[in-house]
């Protein structure tokens, strides 16, 4: 085959748009694109929840069931607020995401005064920009207040904060 | 011999004088009558060279089966599908190759600005995909999330990032 521009143009281009194609198909809407498996879930028709359910266990099935339910039950606006949340979370790195989640879970073991303390200092850094945020923590009244594991869990905890 | 411009078939006479047609006791009248008019004499000369030029051209030489492969290409075109013999005569890949790819680069174009133009989300689509615990995960996630108590400000944030 003799070798010529078109042939080379064509080439390129036939590669740029296999190349693309991946990308959209690897890109298509799915789960996690925007919504969380619990919003997927809630779009099932009821057969297709039950489909699903009936792979759990009754008891498993019915916990499920109820949790479901109280998050269904809900405020419109901290549903959503959860959501914007979770995404963020579900965006990290998988390693950042399994350390947020081990400081969720230490943040549960604290005593309630400290997770006050910490959920306050969250609440006044909701405002801030990342600079500030960052400002913030690295400050002396900051390392005064909270101790170095209580600094990790807000550290890791303000990831989650929406950014400004 | 009169002049034979303007005479019916006065023409033919020179034109056959050029292609020495005539016969001889014509060419010799002609010839007699060429001395003595300008007209005639400047028509057979363009003649003249009309014919030399065609003396120096030799005619391309024809392959031996020059007739036999003609006639089978005539009878491939006549049992030719109905649809190529749609197509121009002159119809070739080549060009529409480059045509064909910059459609395709536009079309990838569009496939990546919207692609939900050519996927539309439909429940079909995610359903089959999504596990039961993956449901069960991301309610953990939002009860872990949830006990943290930031959706107030959380939402005040995301207030004041869209202000």
């Amino acid at each position: 085959m003799r070798l010529s521009w078109s042939n080379v143009v064509s080439a390129v281009l036939m590669v740029c748009l296999v190349l693309s194609w991946a990308r959209v198909a690897e890109g298509r809407p799915g789960p996690k694109n925007g919504k969380t498996p619990i919003d997927e879930f809630l779009r099932m028709s009821p057969a297709e929840q039950q489909q699903a359910l009936n792979r759990l266990p009754p008891e498993k099935r019915r916990r499920l069931e109820e949790r479901l339910e109280r998050f269904n039950q809900l405020p419109r606006g901290q549903q959503q607020t959860l959501r914007n949340m979770y995404d963020r979370l579900n965006q990290l790195p998988p390693e950042r995401q399994q350390a947020v989640r081990k400081s969720l879970n230490q943040f549960s073991q604290q005593p309630p005064e400290r997770r006050q303390a910490m959920r306050q200092e969250l609440r006044s850094m909701a405002p801030l920009d990342p600079q500030e945020r960052e400002g913030r923590m690295a400050s002396a009244e900051f390392r005064e207040r909270f101790s170095e594991k209580e600094q990790r869990i807000v550290r890791d905890m303000s990831g989650l904060l929406p950014v400004r | 011999m009169g002049c034979p411009i303007g005479d019916d078939g006065g023409d033919e006479l020179i034109l056959a004088y050029g292609a020495r047609t005539l016969a001889p006791q014509q060419q010799v009248e002609l010839e007699r009558h060429l001395e003595s008019c300008a007209s005639c004499r400047e028509m057979a000369e363009a003649q003249r060279t009309v014919w030399s030029a065609l003396d120096a051209w030799s005619p391309a030489t024809v392959s031996w089966n020059f007739d036999e492969r003609l006639f089978r290409r005539i009878e491939n075109e006549e049992q030719k599908a109905w649809w190529r013999r749609l197509l121009p005569v002159s119809w070739s890949w080549r060009p529409a190759v480059p045509v064909a790819a910059a459609c395709a680069a536009l079309i990838a174009a569009f496939l990546l600005k919207s692609p939900a133009l050519f996927f539309p989300e439909t429940s079909s689509d995610s359903q089959p995909k999504l596990e039961i615990e993956q449901v069960e995960h991301a309610l953990d996630d939002m009860d872990m999330l949830k006990q943290l108590g930031l959706e107030s400000a959380a939402d005040k944030a995301q207030t004041m990032g869209k202000i």
